[in-house]
């Protein structure tokens, strides 16, 4: 991430190259300068380069994408005994997230590079995600995804014709003018965290622990993103099908915690 | 009609691994209108004409080796059925020089016809290289069988998911619309192919799927009849579907491959109807 040094709290918002900081998305609306006799330079609302700021509001956990209704299959992995102790689940967590690289960061590098292709990609990403859980999951989470960028940044994105969450999360981004690498990492993270998350619920972990495994495995969020980012289309596939086998059997899980 | 060798088309097919056959309606009966094929891939047809043809590929050496590139093409008729299996397992040989080999599937299939796509299994040795892209175009009321699936190699010799790299990538169209991809990658550079959570414990993994109105009765029973299974805890075989347009798809892994082969058996022995006889009756 970008170094911004540069910003003290005399009210001056600068950081060193002279560029405001406090920016939004393109098209928000101007965030009130605080309360100071010193002045306060104009925030550029329509900025060449996403911020800080902005990159933080989508990672918090109170950003609106409904991330955390689900598991990403852990749940029903978790009730076929298949991710019995934090062992499994470290050994589930880098297969799933080895597998995001392949089958999903390519949706999210193909729509910031060409959000106009939006429509397509979302009919083609349906057609790939053929496992139903999977596919509703994605869908849920676009969907809101979607609206949460219409509400919050007016980021013009239509909604596609059905929604899914990698290839909106690229063009969001791209609308947002985070750079391709940012949007990778970010994408990466939220999967991070979310199943991470879902462990701390199913109590495969604890909260703690959870926290210190989500620093342990930066190291590998990391290698998945840059091996992510130069992925095409023709690069899709998936890596890992068991994940996807015990996945498709969330709707018959006795009781259930997570909608996928 | 019938197209010889000596055809236009025959031409391009003159390079080796290309194999091409038609089937068209003549006299109400689904007919072998053109049947070709260069080695190392041979096309047989021991039913080349009735209420379905079947028709069969094999290689000469009974495998492939580094660097063989192979294709099929295929097209059905409106109204026809053929059902396309392999004489055996596809072999895939070991690789010294890390060239793979290649196989090519492209099939179109016209209103009202039927195709079942069922080859055997696909064995990739230590050491091997797969490489295997298949294109299946349906007119809106075709209907497709389509059955992939692959083992962890020799594992009667204690050899398990040990080749270099195995892809398998298959695309359904539907009226010129994407229904179906599904792509399949397995190599080491993702992390231990037998890790517990990419192929485990299981030496068999299969996909099939089920598409079009001549199909659709048997997949909603497949998709009811699963809905209803409870999860087993650590089971010997997982098995999952999904609907796809108005099909299904079912994904199953086994530990042994036997168990997958009866699950697929049964679904097979539901097509005796279309396809005039059960062709897997005398397999395994």
């Amino acid at each position: 991430m970008a170094d911004r040094r540069g910003v003290d709290f005399t009210g001056d918002m600068r950081d060193p190259s002279g560029e405001p900081v406090a920016t939004v998305g393109a098209g928000a609306e101007t965030i009130p300068g605080p309360e100071s006799p010193t002045s306060v330079p104009a925030v550029d609302v329509n900025p060449a380069v996403a911020t800080d700021w902005l990159r933080w509001q989508l990672v918090d956990s109170a950003f609106p994408t409904g991330g955390f209704a689900h598991s990403s299959g852990l749940e029903a992995a978790w009730q076929h005994d298949e991710v019995r102790n934090r062992e499994d689940f470290r050994s589930w967590l880098t297969s799933s997230l080895r597998q995001l690289t392949r089958g999903s960061i390519p949706w999210v590098n193909a729509a910031h590079a060409q959000p106009g292709q939006l429509e397509a990609l979302d009919r083609h990403c349906d057609a790939f995600l053929s496992n139903h859980v999977a596919n509703r999951a994605s869908r849920l989470q676009g969907r809101a995804l979607q609206a949460a960028g219409e509400r919050i940044f007016q980021a013009g994105i239509p909604a596609p014709p059905l929604g899914h969450f990698a290839p909106l999360f690229g063009a969001l981004t791209a609308a947002l003018r985070i750079s391709h690498p940012d949007a990778v990492r970010i994408f990466v993270q939220l999967h991070l965290r979310g199943v991470i998350a879902a462990a701390v619920r199913l109590n495969i972990v604890g909260p703690m622990e959870g926290q210190i495994l989500q620093f342990q495995f930066a190291t590998i969020a990391e290698a998945v993103s840059c091996r992510g980012l130069p992925l095409t289309l023709a690069d899709l596939a998936q890596t890992a099908p068991l994940l996807d086998l015990w996945q498709g059997a969330q709707d018959r899980l006795y009781s259930r915690l997570f909608q996928s | 009609m019938v197209k010889y060798a000596g055809s236009s088309a025959g031409v391009e097919l003159q390079r080796p691994g290309r194999a091409s056959l038609a089937v068209d309606l003549v006299f109400a009966e689904s007919t072998v209108t053109s049947c070709y094929s260069t080695s190392p891939m041979r096309l047989l047809t021991p039913r080349s004409r009735g209420r379905s043809v079947w028709a069969y590929t094999s290689s000469f050496g009974g495998g492939m080796v580094a660097g063989d590139q192979t294709s099929l093409d295929l097209r059905l008729g409106a109204e026809t059925r053929c059902f396309l299996g392999t004489q055996a397992w596809t072999k895939v040989y070991r690789n010294p020089a890390q060239v793979p080999s290649r196989h090519e599937t492209r099939a179109t299939v016209d209103p009202g016809a039927v195709l079942v796509f069922a080859p055997d299994p696909i064995q990739a040795f230590a050491n091997s290289n797969y490489v295997q892209s298949q294109e299946f175009h349906l007119a809106a009321d075709a209907s497709l069988f389509l059955l992939d699936w692959c083992s962890a190699g020799r594992v009667a010799s204690g050899e398990r998911w040990r080749f270099n790299s195995f892809e398998s990538r298959n695309e359904v169209f539907v009226d010129g619309q994407r229904v179906f991809f599904d792509s399949l990658l397995l190599e080491p550079e993702d992390g231990p192919l037998t890790g517990p959570h990419r192929v485990g414990r299981f030496n068999c993994l299969a996909t099939l799927l089920m598409i079009g109105p001549a199909l659709r009765e048997q997949a909603t029973r497949l998709l009811e009849r699963l809905r209803r299974e409870p999860v087993a805890r650590r089971g010997e075989w997982v098995a999952s579907a999904s609907p796809v347009a108005d099909g299904v798809v079912l994904r199953v892994a086994g530990i042994d491959f036997e168990r997958v082969a009866v699950e697929l058996r049964q679904q097979m022995a539901l097509l005796t109807d279309l396809l005039a006889d059960d062709p897997w009756s005398r397999k395994w």
